[in-house]
């Protein structure tokens, strides 16, 4: 037993600092990718990225989204017209959205879309709104699979993001997958996914297509050839700014917490109990080091908000 | 026995944890010394750069702290970032000012000290220094490199060392590029590295450099070029390549009821056919176009997607 | 009479390459990194020329031409640097007021002569 648990622990250990040396590389990766202006000024022409987004409702998140320069690129916001209409009325208003002549693909299990509405504005092309109706009774997981599907059978591209209410995509995110996108021959990516931060991934329209729309074991049809894992966030919670604090807090404690722990147990000859609190200082250690090496990504939007106050 | 192993495994996972807890905390205080101390040091560079090109007398900028714990690394990252957003500045200055402060020869040990990322983005910050052609040497084991960020970023050195010869260091690059490395070429051929003459790159042997020729042809909307993509699509050795052509013909807006591109699209799969389907609607072909070109059974599809996004523009 | 330009540029870097190579023309340049820094100081002072170097501050909803220029007028006038060159991006900066584009990489002394130009003809 005490050999398992022993063997059980240095694993764990052992994949802390994988993990984290994943997560430095991805750091790397991103910074030597911040300064590559050619792949979101001429890698505009065949990597298109539909984000589509389910109770996502104010202008604030939409503009967000819409301030990514990428060309191939749109946002499309499902909202219900009938239970929200001042937000409604409010996004139609601000986008001069007009309502258009859809017809539905029959690739997605769609239901329910009242009407498609685009902007009059140039500018805003790259937002479509579709006014579908909410179902009562539903759970919000069921809510936002309905609404993404509806999504995709009006999107435009070749990969699909969704995204719900609760992410918030970092600012060059979709420069981020676009990069990650051109580096390999077209098709050879289905997915791409980051368990770092909030988790999301980009799949490919006919992956979704193909299993019949978005649902829990999507991921698992794709072969893993197929699959790229990013070890880098790609995306926040939406009140980022609140936990990035209490979780600093929270890692700065356990780290203290369980060297002290682990020095007392050893002093005391609980070396079983040493060991287990020795790896739970690895890990939160590793934890903390990852998080401070991508502080200026995770918290890129929220110290931008800091640093703006410095206009000269 | 099982004890002494519990001991040993808690001393190496302290180690370990003491090793990661002091990571965290360099990685923080190195932070703040960028957002701080780098960052004011980064706008005097910049200051006595521009002061020194915009003066008529070539003098040498004077650049403070330079040689303390940091800076030739700052000083680099600010000559070059200067040069990757602009065109037309003073080189000979710039040249002299590195081989004064000797940055291309500390970079390229730099980049030796480096591994993996570091070193690839090492190497692109020594493209950006204006340097003699030595380097384009200096840089050849790395274009061997397992990473195929340093592979490109050694090339992108050889490119901009020596742009008389970038057609040869990009023919005998080791392996395919991909399609964002053309598109970081396409930035050096704005500012004005690469040669913009189309015709020789596409008429080369190398798979690469008609890549890039067919990248030119898209970027700049090269529609005499119509003919030779109509041969690439028409090539059936590369099919890749016919595939960038096609989308090439498309964004192009070039008529596409050729014999060549519907023999093409009949050898396309269900996916590619719906890609590139999706592709020339939102080019904003006309749906005749694409009744000539797909089989029956796509109709449905082609249809909802011409009247979706054609009727969609306001 | 004195002309005041305003830049606007999150990124400080290429903030300060625009504002030092725009040095010696005689006009004070004032700098912010947003568009609600923008409309700040447009609403503080009257600015001759504002160079904003993001194409993104007009592909969201806003429309930051009409907030900092009253309707009728061509004043300011209004440069945008980009990394963008898609058709698109172009037309719809234009349809949106913008005077004058222009993509990165740049020519410092080109943009230096066209400020120039821009600050003179609205002497």
């Amino acid at each position: 037993m005490k050999v398992v648990l022993l063997l059980l622990l240095c694993a764990v250990s052992a994949a802390a600092c994988l993990v984290l040396r994943s997560v430095l590389r991805g750091r790397d990766k991103r910074l030597l990718l911040r300064d590559a202006h050619g792949i979101g000024s001429s890698l505009s022409e065949e990597i298109g990225i539909s984000v589509l987004c389910s109770g996502i409702d104010t202008p604030e998140r939409i503009d967000a989204l819409l301030g990514s320069e990428y060309t191939r690129f749109e946002a499309i916001v499902v909202l219900d017209a009938g239970g929200f209409p001042e937000e409604f009325a409010q996004l139609t208003a601000r986008y001069r959205m007009i309502r258009v002549e859809w017809h539905g693909s029959q690739e997605f299990p769609t239901a329910g879309i009242r009407s498609l509405w685009r902007s009059r504005r140039r500018s805003c092309r790259r937002l479509v709104l579709v006014d579908r109706p909410q179902r009562a009774g539903g759970t919000a997981s069921e809510s936002s699979v309905a609404d993404w599907n509806a999504a995709a059978s009006v999107a435009a591209y070749d990969y699909l993001l969704p995204l719900d209410a609760r992410t918030v995509l970092l600012p060059d995110a979709v420069l981020r997958l676009v990069a990650e996108l051109g580096e390999h021959p077209a098709g050879a990516v289905d997915v791409v996914r980051s368990h770092i931060g909030m988790p999301v991934a980009l799949i490919a329209r006919d992956v979704v297509m193909e299993a019949g729309g978005f649902g829990k074991r999507l991921l698992r049809r794709v072969p893993r050839r197929k699959r790229l894992e990013l070890w880098e966030p790609l995306a926040g919670r939406a009140d980022a700014a609140k936990r990035i604090r209490v979780e600093k807090l929270v890692l700065r404690v356990a780290v203290i917490v369980a060297f002290i722990v682990t020095g007392w147990a050893a002093v005391a000859g609980y070396w079983t109990g040493a060991a287990v609190m020795a790896t739970v200082a690895v890990v939160a250690g590793a934890v903390a080091y990852g998080r401070q090496a991508l502080a200026p990504n995770i918290e890129g939007v929220y110290l931008k908000r800091r640093s703006n106050k410095g206009d000269s | 026995m099982i004890d002494t192993l519990y001991r040993i495994y808690t001393v190496l996972a302290l180690a370990a944890a003491c090793v990661l807890s002091i990571g965290a905390l360099f990685a923080a205080l190195r932070e703040r010394r960028r957002r701080g101390h780098d960052a004011i040091l980064r706008a005097k560079y910049l200051h006595a750069l521009m002061l020194a090109l915009s003066g008529d007398e070539g003098r040498m900028p004077y650049f403070p702290l330079f040689g303390h714990y940091g800076t030739r690394l700052l000083l680099c990252e600010t000559i070059a970032g200067l040069v990757s957003i602009t065109y037309g500045l003073n080189t000979a200055l710039l040249r002299h000012a590195i081989d004064r402060y000797g940055l291309d020869r500390w970079m390229l040990r730099h980049v030796r000290r480096c591994r993996g990322y570091r070193r690839a983005r090492a190497l692109a910050l020594l493209a950006c220094l204006p340097s003699d052609e030595t380097m384009a040497a200096a840089v050849v084991p790395y274009l061997r490199s397992r990473n195929r960020y340093v592979r490109f970023y050694a090339l992108t050195v050889q490119l901009a060392v020596d742009p008389a010869h970038a057609l040869r260091y990009i023919e005998s690059y080791p392996g395919p590029l991909s399609a964002s490395e053309v598109a970081e070429l396409m930035a050096l051929l704005r500012r004005g590295i690469l040669p913009v003459a189309y015709g020789p790159l596409l008429e080369s042997r190398s798979l690469n450099l008609r890549r890039v020729g067919l990248a030119i042809v898209r970027q700049f909307g090269i529609e005499e070029a119509e003919g030779r993509l109509l041969q690439f699509v028409a090539d059936s050795s590369e099919p890749e390549l016919g595939r960038e052509a096609l989308y090439a013909l498309c964004s192009l807006r070039c008529s596409l009821l050729r014999r060549e591109v519907a023999v093409f699209i009949t050898g396309m799969n269900f996916r590619e056919r719906r890609a590139l389907l999706r592709c020339v609607a939102l080019e904003g072909y006309a749906l005749n176009t694409m009744q000539r070109l797909f089989e029956d059974e796509e109709q449905p599809y082609y249809e909802t997607l011409v009247q979706s996004y054609k009727r969609s523009l306001a | 009479m004195h002309r005041r330009i305003l830049i606007v540029a999150e990124e400080p870097f290429v903030r300060d390459v625009v504002r030092l190579s725009l040095v010696g023309l005689g006009a004070e340049v004032r700098c912010t990194s947003d568009c609600e820094g923008m409309r700040a100081s447009c609403r503080r002072a009257t600015f001759d020329l504002i160079i904003v170097l993001q194409a993104a501050m007009f592909l969201c909803g806003g429309n930051p031409v009409r907030e900092v220029r009253p309707v009728g007028l061509r004043h300011p006038a209004i440069y945008v640097l980009s990394w963008q060159q898609a058709e698109q991006t172009v037309l719809s900066l234009l349809e949106a007021g913008v005077d004058q584009y222009m993509t990165f990489p740049v020519n410092l002394q080109r943009l230096r002569r066209k400020v120039a130009d821009e600050l003179d003809r609205r002497l």
